[in-house]
C-alpha cells in the first residue's frame, strides 16, 4: 500500500513509518495540515492516516476540504480524542475509519487493510488469482499447494498487480505504489523488484505470470 | 407539583372571599348602625313631640291626645309610652298600650343619675324594641307638683331587623354569586396573564444540553419577564463558556496523555516485531518519553494538591535576586540559542514565601518567555517584594486567547510537537500565586505584547 501519515508528533510519526514500511508498505509522512494535505492531492495514495489535532490547518479542516474537491482516497483519522461524539463528528465529516490512541500496530494495519481492500473493490483478503492464492492480510502467496516466500515490496508488487489481471502497469505507477518519496528507488529498481518476483513465482518450467509489456510496463498475465 | 396558576386562584380566590365577607358584614353593620341612628332620632323626636303636648290645666295633667294619636301611641299604634312618677308609680300610658298582650316592661327603673338615655330590650310579649327615657317637666306646672316625672318611650324593631335580614341576605347571596363566578373567570385570566411565563419555560425545556449556543427570544416577552430571561441568557452563556472550557480540556488532556502513550507503545511493538529496532537509541526514546511522562504527571499532582489544599506551604526568608539569578542561569542556554535579552530590574532583598512554589513560579514564567519569545526579541523582568511582572513579545497570541492561558493544557497551538510544554504552566503559576495568597493577571497589548503581573499580598 501507498500511505500517507499526517501526524505531527514527531516520534510516534517516525516509529510508525518505520513499522509500516518494514512491513513492506511505502509511507510519505507529513507534520502539519497545510503539507499533509498538499501531498494528499499530489499523489495517490491507498489510505490516509490524518490525526486529528495538527498545528495549523486542523486535521478536520483538511478532510473537510479533501472531501469537498471530490478526494476519495479513504482516510482513518488517528486521534487522542475518543469521545463518541468526536468519532461521529469526524467520520460525518468525511473519514472512513477512526482510530484512539494509543493503539495496537496489528489493529492499525488490519484497518489499512480493510480501508485499502474497500478502495479496490475486494470484499476478502483472501483471493485466487490464476494458480496463486493471494491473503493480503497474512502476507501470503500459496501456488499448488506450497507457499512461495516474498518480501515485503515483493508482496507489495504482487498485490498490486493483481488487483488488476490483465492490466498493463506502467513503471512510474509501480514506482508510486511501491516506494515513498523519501525512498529515491534507483531507476532499475522496479524492474529489478519485478524480476524477483517474475522468479519466485514461476519456477523453471512453469509459463511466466508476469509478462513484460516493451516501452509500457508489467502486466500479471493469466491467459 | 404545585402549580403557580392553582396557587394564584387559590390565594386571589381567599382574597376576594376575605373582601366580599369584610365588605359585606362591612354594609351590613354600617347600614344596621344608620337605621339604628334614625330609629333612636325618630323615637327621641316622639318623646320630645309628647313632651310638648303635655301640660298642667287645672292642677291636673294633661296630654294632647292629636299628637298622641299622630306619633302613633294611639289605639292600634306600634309605639308606646309611659309616664311615671319620680317613685316608679305609672301615671298615664299610651293608648297603644290598652290592647291585650301590649305592655312595657314592668318595674321600670328609674335612671339614678337622672339623664335621659337610650336601651335595647324586650317588650312583655318578647318583641325587641327600644327605649327611650327621659325626665321631663309638664308646661303650666306652676305649683310644681308634677317636677319629677318621666316619660318612657318604646318602639319594637321588628320591622328595622327585616329590612336589615333582607339586607344581608342579598349581601350574602350575590358575594357567594360573585365567588362562584370568580374562580372560573380568575382561572381564564391567570391562564391568559401566564402564557409568556409557560412560553419562557417551554423555550428553557426545549434547549438541549449540546446546543447551549441557543438562546431565549424575549422579543414580545413582557417587561416583568424581560429582565428573568435576560438573566437565563447570561446563565446560558456561562454554562455554555463552562461546557466549551470542560471540552477543551478534556481533548486537550486526552492529547496530552494518549500521544507520549501511543509513542511508547509504538516504539515498544517495533522493537519487540524487529530485533535490529531493539536498539539503545529506541530504548533512549522511551526513556525520554516516560521522563516527559512523568513530568507531566508532577505538574498533574502540584494541581491537584493545589486544588484539594494540600500542598503545604511553609513561608520563609528567600534571597530574591539570587533564586531569579539560578532559574535564569538554567534558561540561559535556551535564552542564548534564540539570541534572547532578558532586561532585569530586581530590587534587592528578602521575599518572604515558600521556596518550593517561588520556583516553580519562576520556572514556569520565564520557561514560557524564553519559549515562546520570538528569537532576537527582550525579554522584561521587573521584580520587587510586592510584586514580579515578566513582558515579553507573543505575535502569536491574539486577545481571545489571553482569556484561555490560564486553562488546563490550553495551547495554542493543539500540536505535540513541542514535549517540553504541557499547556499547564499558567495554570501552575496561577495555583501557586493562590497558595501565596497572590493574584495574577496576564494582558496582551496593541503590539502584542505579553505581560504575566503577579502581586503578593502584603503581610
Amino acid at each position: 500500500m501507498r500511505l500517507l501519515l499526517i501526524e505531527d508528533a514527531q516520534r510516534l510519526s517516525a516509529t510508525l513509518c518505520q513499522a509500516l514500511t518494514r512491513m513492506g508498505h511505502a509511507v510519505d509522512a507529513a507534520e502539519n495540515g497545510e503539507d499533509g494535505e498538499w501531498m494528499a492531492r499530489r499523489n495517490d495514495y491507498d489510505v490516509i492516516v490524518l490525526d486529528r489535532m495538527l498545528p495549523g490547518k486542523d486535521g478536520l479542516a483538511v478532510l473537510r476540504d479533501l472531501r469537498r474537491d471530490n478526494f476519495l482516497t479513504p482516510v482513518l483519522l488517528l486521534t487522542a480524542l475518543d469521545a463518541t461524539e468526536e468519532k461521529v463528528r469526524g467520520l460525518t465529516e468525511g473519514a472512513d475509519d477512526y482510530l484512539a490512541k494509543p493503539f495496537a500496530l496489528a489493529e492499525l494495519v488490519a484497518r489499512l487493510e480493510a480501508l485499502a481492500r474497500r478502495q479496490h473493490g475486494q470484499a476478502d483478503s483472501r483471493r485466487s488469482v490464476g494458480p496463486l492464492e493471494i491473503d493480503t492480510s497474512r502476507k501470503t502467496v500459496i501456488r499448488e499447494g506450497k507457499e512461495i516466500v516474498l518480501t515485503a515490496r515483493e508482496f507489495s508488487l504482487l498485490e498490486l498487480l493483481a488487483r488488476r489481471p490483465g492490466q498493463v502497469f506502467s513503471r512510474e505507477q509501480i514506482e508510486a505504489r511501491l516506494y515513498s518519496e523519501a525512498d529515491g528507488p534507483l531507476s532499475n529498481a522496479v524492474d529489478a523488484a519485478v524480476y524477483a518476483l517474475r522468479r519466485k513465482l514461476c519456477p523453471p518450467g512453469t509459463p511466466p505470470l508476469i509478462a513484460t509489456r516493451r516501452g509500457l510496463g508489467y502486466v500479471l498475465d493469466l491467459t | 407539583m404545585k402549580s403557580l396558576r392553582s396557587q394564584l386562584t387559590a390565594a386571589l380566590g381567599i382574597c376576594i372571599c376575605a373582601l366580599l365577607v369584610a365588605g359585606g358584614l362591612g354594609t351590613f353593620l354600617v347600614t344596621r348602625e344608620v337605621l339604628q341612628e334614625q330609629f333612636d332620632d325618630t323615637l327621641v323626636a316622639k318623646a320630645t313631640a309628647l313632651i310638648t303636648a303635655t301640660e298642667i290645666d287645672d292642677e291636673e295633667f294633661e296630654i294632647d291626645l292629636t299628637v298622641q294619636d299622630f306619633a302613633g301611641f294611639g289605639s292600634g299604634g306600634e309605639d308606646y309610652f309611659e309616664i311615671r312618677r319620680g317613685d316608679g308609680s305609672l301615671m298615664v300610658s299610651s293608648p297603644s298600650l290598652t290592647l291585650p298582650g301590649r305592655a312595657l316592661v314592668p318595674g321600670f327603673a328609674v335612671p339614678a343619675d337622672g339623664k335621659a338615655r337610650m336601651v335595647s330590650g324586650f317588650l312583655t310579649d318578647g318583641r325587641p324594641a327600644r327605649f327611650y327615657v327621659q325626665r321631663f317637666v309638664p308646661k303650666d306646672d306652676e305649683k310644681r307638683e308634677y317636677q319629677d316625672l318621666w316619660l318612657i318611650v318604646a318602639g319594637p324593631m321588628r320591622g328595622m331587623l327585616d329590612s336589615l335580614w333582607v339586607l344581608g341576605s342579598v349581601i350574602a347571596g350575590m358575594s357567594a354569586l360573585v365567588l362562584l363566578l370568580t374562580v372560573p373567570l380568575l382561572r381564564v385570566v391567570l391562564a391568559q396573564g401566564l402564557r409568556p411565563v409557560e412560553s419562557l419555560s417551554r423555550q428553557v425545556r426545549e434547549i438541549p444540553v449540546t446546543h447551549l449556543e441557543r438562546r431565549l427570544d424575549l422579543s414580545g416577552q413582557p417587561e416583568e419577564l424581560v429582565p428573568l430571561g435576560s438573566s437565563l441568557n447570561e446563565w446560558l452563556g456561562r454554562m455554555e463558556a463552562s461546557f466549551e472550557r470542560e471540552r477543551r480540556f478534556s481533548s486537550h488532556a486526552a492529547h496530552e496523555l494518549r500521544t507520549p502513550l501511543a509513542e511508547l507503545r509504538m516504539i515498544a511493538e517495533l522493537g519487540a516485531t524487529w530485533q535490529d529496532q531493539a536498539t539503545p537509541e529506541r530504548c533512549g526514546e522511551i526513556v525520554k518519553v516516560a521522563d516527559e511522562l512523568e513530568a507531566l504527571l508532577d505538574k498533574l499532582s502540584l494541581l491537584a494538591r493545589a486544588d484539594a489544599g494540600s500542598q503545604p506551604v511553609e513561608f520563609t526568608a528567600v534571597e530574591m535576586p539570587m533564586t531569579i539569578a539560578v532559574v535564569l542561569e538554567r534558561l540561559s542556554g535556551a535564552a542564548a540559542a534564540k539570541n534572547l535579552t532578558i532586561q532585569q530590574q530586581i530590587a534587592p532583598g528578602l521575599i518572604h514565601t515558600d521556596p518550593v512554589l517561588w520556583t516553580t513560579i519562576l520556572q514556569n514564567l520565564l520557561g514560557n518567555a524564553v519559549s515562546y519569545s520570538p528569537a532576537g526579541s527582550v525579554i522584561s523582568l521587573m521584580a520587587s517584594p510586592d510584586t514580579l511582572v515578566i513582558s515579553n513579545p507573543a505575535p502569536d497570541l491574539n486577545v481571545r486567547d489571553v482569556d484561555k492561558l490560564f486553562e488546563r493544557f490550553w495551547r495554542k497551538s493543539p500540536s505535540h510537537r513541542d514535549e517540553a510544554h504541557s499547556g499547564l504552566g499558567l495554570s501552575i503559576i496561577r495555583a501557586c500565586v493562590g497558595l501565596l495568597g497572590g493574584t495574577v493577571e496576564a494582558t496582551l497589548d496593541e503590539d502584542r505584547i505579553f505581560q504575566v503581573e503577579i502581586r503578593w499580598a502584603r503581610a
